[in-house]
């Protein structure tokens, strides 16, 4: 299957590939997906649920400073649509996503719904040999309550690093001089944390090898939250236009685990792998997840070191604005959009930073902040006018 | 009797009252001799992080909520919002903890309060919400200081009864290795503090304050279970909150276990003699979230206009279950299982609303009344669960959307008439 054909499939209903399959979903970009796979399970992303036409069954029980992606999943499990799910793990470092897994968790205890098993993924989040070991000790923790098979995990690491290698090289090329749309890559972050079937893989491969690429008129770094669909960069992407990279939990998290697991992706001066380790502030975290013939325990704590790394890279980055002007600059970018939507609460504190940074390196800058999750009509204009100031510049 | 955004005082009647704001004075001048005049080191923590250790070491402590609610006190709340938005800050941020942080932003020594706070030793505060984190790093930044920040892990042993079994099982309750965790992290901030002051953590020191504070927990346990039993309620909340708050903020030391004893005394004697709040009990009320620090009248209003008398809020009656613990030989572990979960248990379920139920039972309560500020995903938190829960235990409770600190979209009068719009509605009044 071409991979647009393919995207299209595990975006509009990232539950149908999954088939009769044992499925494990996911809500946080830092979950382990290696025990997922190592407990004989599908991974399924659930950021890639739709939105649902309503949310009454959510917003009977969530306030409403929860984000929209977990009120989405709290309307699709309240209403039984993820049933066919063995369990669901939030991770701790989604603010959002872990007060959700404590509701349904008494949700349930009430009879209130049923549905999956509810796990939670305690990652630890500061920069400290005691949080690194805290999480070691929460991985093993959530190894055992999936049932992870000890033989399988160092296949599973394996998986997962062939996974993230394509995703560096799609950071490489987004780096180049001629790029693929920032829409088709976003889709393909996307996708690929939903997707984890090595035929993904086989379309991606086929799809790097002669991407469609164009020099663009303008390159545009986009900063902040992730968004939920391509509404964002479509609206971006017009005369030329192209999103080139994007620093957000998602894109972050790919690009740096890329750059931890696969020395291809090693490619410096080229945007945000160009970083060389940053995160956990001097915190030993250890090796990366991609040495193969650990033992069960040893990859466990790989994969803990690995996701802790993930983490703290994408906070860091997100909180340091000097570093956000090297990427805008390593990237070539003409112009960046900073988009923020009104529950992302701890992120609103950076944005003044950001702002002050970017311009003065000179770089143009569009502030979108407080927005709501679906695209405004308000922000379309704005970017829209952005995009004429561009030409004129 | 208004203050500036009419929001209106409220009523004192406990002698115990007006002892512990004269202390809470003296003291606020001492500590501004010791970090202003004397320039002590000193360090800015958050309400839920452990003072204990400060107190051991005798390191002022500046507690960023108190530091707030001064500023709030000064008139100078609306001022510092006006701060963070010509900075660029979001609308859609969390104000309740960022007060302290504008003031240093705003630099201006002849508007803040004693000129502004100097640079302290540290800045503690645990990352319970994605604010904080921001929040905490960027006024240490400009503090030119250090933020030492303390996890705040996920808790899958879910025992709805915690606060039955806290003092004792701690251990089970708050879990093993997330005491771990904070123990490992005290030691750690112990160490840096020791480092950086020359003061040193003398270990019999802390027992002894450890064994003091659960005395004075204990008085104020005692208070909280006499004043649920009583009737007519002999304390309004107005009252309750800073004689537990007050002695809180000083906790083991000799005036606030001093104090906690004769504010118990003072409760007995009241309901010995008869005495109750407002003019008639007729009802009796819960009231759910942080205090309403910009209109304390709006619970004597109620009290006074339909004898609405709002018996429960949650200072006092946590005093019992998530302070007083059985030190077992490991008094650290014992505050690090005091300080794991301060915040969880009031704003996560099963905790929050399994405890808010038990409570309203015990004080046989008519009615809540829940804040639930906008924009603050961690004091809303858990409010939507607890009402379902009130509910299901046959509580009405009404969600009043507005802040603690910010009066603006607050009206005194509309409220205290919303409030018994509600109550008749529920064929209360």
């Amino acid at each position: 299957m071409s991979l647009p054909a393919l995207l299209d499939r595990v975006l509009s209903a990232p539950l149908a590939g999954v088939g009769s399959r044992r499925a494990i979903g996911y809500l946080g970009w830092d979950v382990p997906v290696e025990l997922i796979l190592a407990a004989g399970a599908a991974p399924v992303q659930l950021a890639s649920l739709a939105a649902p036409d309503d949310t009454v069954l959510a917003d009977r029980y969530l306030e409403n400073s929860f984000s929209a992606q977990s009120r989405t999943i709290a309307q699709w499990w309240l209403s039984g649509r993820l049933d066919s799910l063995s369990a669901v793990i939030f991770s701790r470092s989604d603010d959002s996503a872990q007060r959700l897994y404590y509701y349904l968790c008494e949700l349930q205890r009430f009879g209130e719904c049923k549905g999956p098993q509810p796990l939670l993924y305690d990652l630890a989040r500061i920069g400290r040999g005691t949080s690194v070991e805290y999480t070691v000790e929460s991985t093993h923790s959530l190894a055992t309550a999936l049932g992870a098979d000890a033989g399988l995990i160092d296949t599973a690491i394996q998986r997962v690093s062939a996974r993230f290698d394509l995703l560096g090289a799609l950071a490489k090329l987004r780096g180049a001089a001629a790029v693929p749309s920032g829409r088709l890559a976003h889709r393909i972050i996307r996708a690929a944390r939903a997707d984890w079937s090595e035929a993904f893989d086989a379309s991606l491969r086929e799809w790097l090898a002669a991407a469609a690429t164009m020099k663009p008129r303008k390159r545009v770094l986009l900063v902040g939250s992730v968004p939920a669909d391509d509404e964002l960069h479509a609206a971006i992407e017009n005369d030329d236009v192209v999103v080139v990279g994007e620093i957000n939990e998602a894109f972050v998290s790919a690009e740096s685990t890329a750059t931890e697991m696969s020395s291809h992706a090693r490619h410096a001066g080229r945007g945000i792998s160009s970083r060389a380790r940053p995160a956990a502030s001097g915190v030993d975290v250890g090796s990366p997840s991609h040495v193969s013939g650990l033992s069960a325990s040893r990859g466990i704590e790989a994969v803990a070191r690995r996701c802790y790394q993930q983490t703290a890279v994408a906070r860091e980055l997100l909180q340091s604005p000097a570093e956000i002007v090297k990427v805008a600059k390593a990237l070539r970018a003409d112009a960046v959009i900073v988009w923020m939507v009104a529950t992302d609460t701890g992120l609103a504190w950076e944005a003044p930073r950001i702002e002050r940074a970017l311009r003065d390196a000179g770089l143009p800058t569009l502030m979108l902040t407080s927005q709501p999750q679906a695209l405004s009509a308000a922000a379309l204009t704005q970017i829209a006018q952005f995009r004429n100031a561009l030409e004129v510049a | 009797m208004s203050t500036h955004n009419g929001g209106q005082r409220s009523r004192k009647d406990l002698e115990c009252t007006s002892a512990a704001t004269a202390y809470q004075r003296d003291f606020v001048a001492d500590l501004k001799r010791r970090v202003i005049d004397a320039g002590e080191p000193f360090a800015i923590a958050q309400a839920d992080t452990p003072h204990e250790i400060f107190h051991v070491m005798d390191i002022p402590l500046v507690t960023n909520q108190w530091w707030s609610a001064y500023i709030s006190a000064k008139q100078l709340s609306k001022h510092y919002d006006q701060v963070l938005g010509d900075l660029g800050y979001p609308a859609n941020r969390c104000r309740y903890c960022s007060l302290g942080l504008a003031c240093t932003l705003d630099n201006n020594p002849r508007v803040a309060p004693w000129g502004g706070l100097p640079k302290p030793t540290v800045l503690v505060a645990r990352l319970t919400c994605e604010c904080i984190e921001h929040v905490f790093s960027q006024w240490a930044t400009a503090l030119g200081s250090e933020f030492f920040a303390l996890e705040a892990p996920g808790w899958q042993h879910k025992d709805p009864q915690w606060f039955r079994h806290s003092n004792q099982r701690w251990e089970e309750v708050f879990e093993q290795r997330r005491i771990e965790l904070l123990v490992a992290e005290m030691r750690q901030l112990i160490a840096l503090l020791e480092d950086r002051t020359g003061r040193k953590f003398d270990e019999d020191k802390f027992l002894q304050l450890m064994l003091a504070i659960n005395e004075q927990e204990g008085y104020i346990a005692e208070a909280a279970q006499m004043i649920g039993a009583a009737r007519p309620c002999p304390v309004s909340i107005a009252e309750q909150m800073p004689n537990t708050m007050i002695p809180q903020w000083h906790r083991g030391s000799p005036w606030a276990v001093a104090h906690a004893r004769c504010f118990r005394d003072e409760v007995k004697q009241r309901i010995a003699d008869g005495v109750g709040v407002g003019v008639r009990e007729r009802l009796r009320l819960m009231w759910i979230g942080a205090g309403l620090w910009h209109d304390p009248g709006f619970y004597s209003a109620l009290e006074d206009r339909y004898g609405a008398v709002f018996v429960w809020s949650m200072y006092m009656p946590f005093a019992g279950p998530q302070y007083i613990r059985e030190l077992h030989d490991r008094p650290l572990h014992a505050l690090a299982s005091r300080i794991c979960s301060m915040n969880e248990v009031l704003h996560l379920p099963p905790w929050m609303n399994e405890w808010m139920v038990s409570e309203a039972d015990r004080c046989d309560i008519d009615a809540a009344v829940m804040l639930v500020p906008p924009d603050n995903r961690l004091s809303q938190s858990g409010t939507k669960l607890t009402e379902h829960a009130l509910a299901r235990a046959g509580i009405p409770t009404l969600a009043l959307s507005a802040d603690m600190v910010s009066a603006k979209d607050w009206s005194h009068e509309r409220m205290v008439e919303h409030v018994a719009g509600f109550l008749r509605q529920e064929g209360l009044l």
